[in-house]
């Protein structure tokens, strides 16, 4: 990559690229209808596999771990291109937006160099354990411990909700060392092998069918050599400014991703034009205005990212602002479906599947941080309100 | 608040006319201005001339600034924040409207605040002006009325008008005539208007605008005005998270109740992103970009009312009087509401276009 960014030449190559690599990606045409989970995820792996093999896997990180040193308007233009070409999603996506950052800003020289490369190129699959059964909003309770044992760590309690945990390799797992009442002040940052017998996986099947994530039970797991990421006892720090960074670079792809949408809803509606009842023709333009909103919102997180600026509060408007849109097309995207036009035929017959596609979208105000704790954040960390316990 | 698109420069002037707004011309300012015989405040209003708000986009040969249409909606921004009183807008359109015309003299006055005008806000004047016969440059009202903001305290009105064989709109210059001019009922406690009759007056022909100036203008009021809902916003919610902070009920303060709490971090989500769109809206002029300027305009009315809602239930019945500022700005957002046309008939072209794809 030139030393001076030319966002236009990358996207123009960029969509030459795609339209080369996505048909073996996708293995033939285009998905007609929304993929089985096991193909979208055979899929994703071919499509990070490519993306690595172009360079392209992670553009804006440094040129030693496989980066390009990008400036963040690349990756803007990488999310709109891949969005708008029906790209599949990254399949190495916890690892991309959790674990690489923490590594790259917290981890030594040798987790880097042993882990940073296969995680790029989806040789080596992440996975998440934060979220408990007694600890999900409230993440500081977590009760998973980890001892030293003859100066090795053995891990044991339950994480809940942990997605990819059924293919993964490694789990990015936070776990109290301090006391039981250590609350953040006592939890560290593990890198922890799954393919071991103190972990046991037991999948859960959600609203939409999918088994995208698990229970994981650890019984005296041990974890990787050389397993803490920093310090011990100051996991809670690290894992809070990883995931406010992974906050506003999803929220891109979540942003492009449904600008897609909304774009197909809008076409489907306009063939459909006059068989399309007003009422939702006009709930379609409050989530087509929310949509372009978004868009702005979210160029002007990355042109502060781009200034180097930490994510502003304004990131964590944005995840509920996003939400209430993506679950808001859901709905009105399901309600268009259910309407039959003159000749019999539906209004929506295309993909993606709306009902799957509302069902998804319950998801999204309860992952990544509740909405109501995004709120909290607003009010307490951006608008100074007083804390509830004063 | 500026945008962050915006250059130094640009930004330094922006914090220049907020520290000048806070200053000079407050609310209270504003307010009490209203009472005069005037309606509004000279002074102040001399003031913004000399920063060069009148003149932020025109060019520098008639006293303008020379600045991107950006920066004039980070300039109303502040406005909005201060819910400022006076035919600032009408001022503002004005120095727009005359901009294609080379060499105005009045544009030059216009824009350094030695002559105020007036011009009507409502698109309804625009897309059905009064009747005029045409003669010599010169032009004489068959009859017709419009609304006009401080028609008696300003110097000249700039009305759009029609000849009698159809054509171009062409913009008249009328010396103010009180005797033309009735007060309208007031709802906002900053802004007053008349309704002018027409009827005989004549003015001289200062521009001509097509078909496509004359939308386009109304995109333009649009734009603008989304701009003052944003900074209304802002400053209604500084105001209302301080109230909470302060006041204590149940042994502690207000804003420490998760129910508040929430409500305004809502009132803070719309209008983030509501900001955003309205900054992107608003860094276009005439046709482009005429979608985003519709849902720009759509939104932040949406913010505006919303927004001043929520604050007027959080400072519960004190919201309701006099005693705190707070319904200003709900009678504002409603006003805005209705400029230059309802929000609804900006909802129906969205529909529109959705439907037709013409986008």
């Amino acid at each position: 990559m030139e030393t001076v960014f030319d966002p236009e030449g990358f996207r123009v190559e960029l969509r030459t690229w795609l339209r080369d690599s996505l048909p073996g990606v996708w293995g033939g045409a285009r998905p007609p209808v929304r993929p089985s989970e096991a193909d979208d995820m055979a899929m994703r792996k071919r499509f990070d596999q490519a993306l690595y093999a172009a360079g392209w896997g992670a553009l804006s990180w440094p040129v030693a771990y496989g980066g390009q040193d990008a400036p963040v308007e690349a990756e803007r233009v990488l999310a709109e291109e891949c969005a708008a070409a029906a790209a599949p999603e990254r399949y190495n996506r916890i690892g991309l937006g959790i674990v690489a950052p923490a590594l790259i800003h917290y981890g030594s020289a040798t987790q880097k160099e042993r882990y940073l490369r296969p995680l790029l190129a989806a040789e080596e699959i992440w996975c998440q354990g934060f979220s408990e059964p007694n600890a999900g909003s409230d993440l500081a309770s977590l009760a998973t411990r980890a001892r030293l044992v003859d100066g090795r760590w053995k891990i044991t309690g339950q994480k809940v909700w942990t997605t990819l945990s059924t293919i993964a390799d490694h789990c990015f797992l936070l776990a109290r060392t301090g006391g039981p009442d250590s609350g953040h002040r006592g939890i560290t940052a593990f890198i922890v092998p799954m393919d071991q017998p103190g972990v046991t996986i037991r999948p859960i099947r959600q609203i939409n069918d999918s088994t995208e994530f698990s229970e994981v039970f650890f019984d005296d797991a041990e974890p990787a050599d050389e397993p803490v990421i920093g310090e011990v006892d100051r996991g809670w720090q690290l894992a809070m400014t990883v995931l406010s960074y992974e906050r506003s670079t999803n929220l891109l792809n979540r942003q492009t991703r449904l600008s897609v949408t909304v774009d197909a809803l809008r076409r489907a509606v306009r063939d459909q034009g006059p068989e399309a009842p007003e009422v939702l023709v006009d709930d379609l333009v409050d989530v087509w205005i929310r949509s372009e909103a978004l868009g702005c919102a979210v160029r002007e997180h990355l042109a502060e990212m781009a200034d180097g600026l930490p994510p502003s509060i304004g990131n964590n408007a944005t995840k509920v602002y996003w939400s209430e849109t993506y679950q808001a097309l859901g709905d009105v995207g399901l309600a268009l479906r259910g309407i039959t036009t003159d000749a019999g035929g539906g209004l929506l017959d295309e993909e993606p599947d709306w009902y799957l596609y509302y069902l998804g979208s319950r998801a999204a105000s309860i992952y990544a941080g509740t909405d109501e704790i995004q709120r909290n954040i607003i009010a307490e960390r951006g608008l100074g309100l007083p804390r509830y316990s004063a | 608040m500026s945008a962050p698109s915006l250059d130094p420069t640009a930004r330094e002037l922006v914090e220049a006319l907020a520290h000048f707004l806070a200053k000079e011309a407050p609310l209270a300012r504003s307010l009490q201005a209203s009472e005069t015989a005037d309606g509004f405040d000279r002074e102040s209003f001399q003031g913004l001339a000399e920063l060069g708000f009148f003149g932020v986009t025109s060019d520098a040969a008639v006293g303008g600034l020379e600045l991107a249409p950006a920066v004039r909606g980070a300039f109303c921004v502040e406005a909005g924040r201060v819910l400022l009183g006076g035919p600032w807008l009408e001022q503002l359109l004005a120095a727009g409207l005359l901009a294609s015309v080379a060499g105005s003299e009045l544009l030059e006055a216009v824009v350094g605040g030695s002559t105020l005008v007036s011009v009507p806000l409502l698109a309804e004047s625009w897309a059905r002006p009064a009747t005029v016969e045409l003669a010599a440059g010169q032009a004489r009202f068959a009859g017709g009325a419009c609304e006009l903001g401080f028609a008696t305290a300003v110097d000249g009105w700039l009305v759009p008008a029609r000849g009698e064989r159809g054509g171009e709109v062409v913009l008249v210059h009328l010396a103010a005539d009180a005797d033309r001019a009735s007060e309208r009922r007031r709802w906002s406690d900053v802004w007053q208007s008349h309704e002018v009759d027409l009827g005989g007056a004549e003015g001289a022909v200062v521009a001509r605008l097509d078909a496509a100036a004359v939308a386009t203008h109304g995109l333009d009021v649009a734009r603008l005005l989304a701009c003052v809902s944003v900074g209304a916003t802002e400053a209604l919610l500084d105001l209302t998270v301080d109230f909470l902070g302060g006041r204590e009920q149940f042994g502690r303060p207000l804003g420490s109740f998760q129910a508040l709490q929430h409500r305004m971090a809502d009132v803070y989500i719309d209008l983030e992103h509501t900001r955003s769109l309205v900054r992107a809206a608003a860094a276009s002029v005439g046709a482009d970009d005429e979608v985003r300027a519709v849902m720009a305009k759509v939104a932040a009315d949406r913010l505006g009312v919303t927004a001043a809602q929520s604050a007027l239930q959080a400072h519960g019945g004190l919201g309701f009087t006099w005693e705190l500022p707070v319904h200003h700005y709900l009678k504002e957002a409603l006003r805005r509401r209705s400029l230059p046309r309802p929000t609804a008939r900006y909802q129906q072209d969205l529909r529109a276009s959705l439907i037709e794809y013409r986008i």
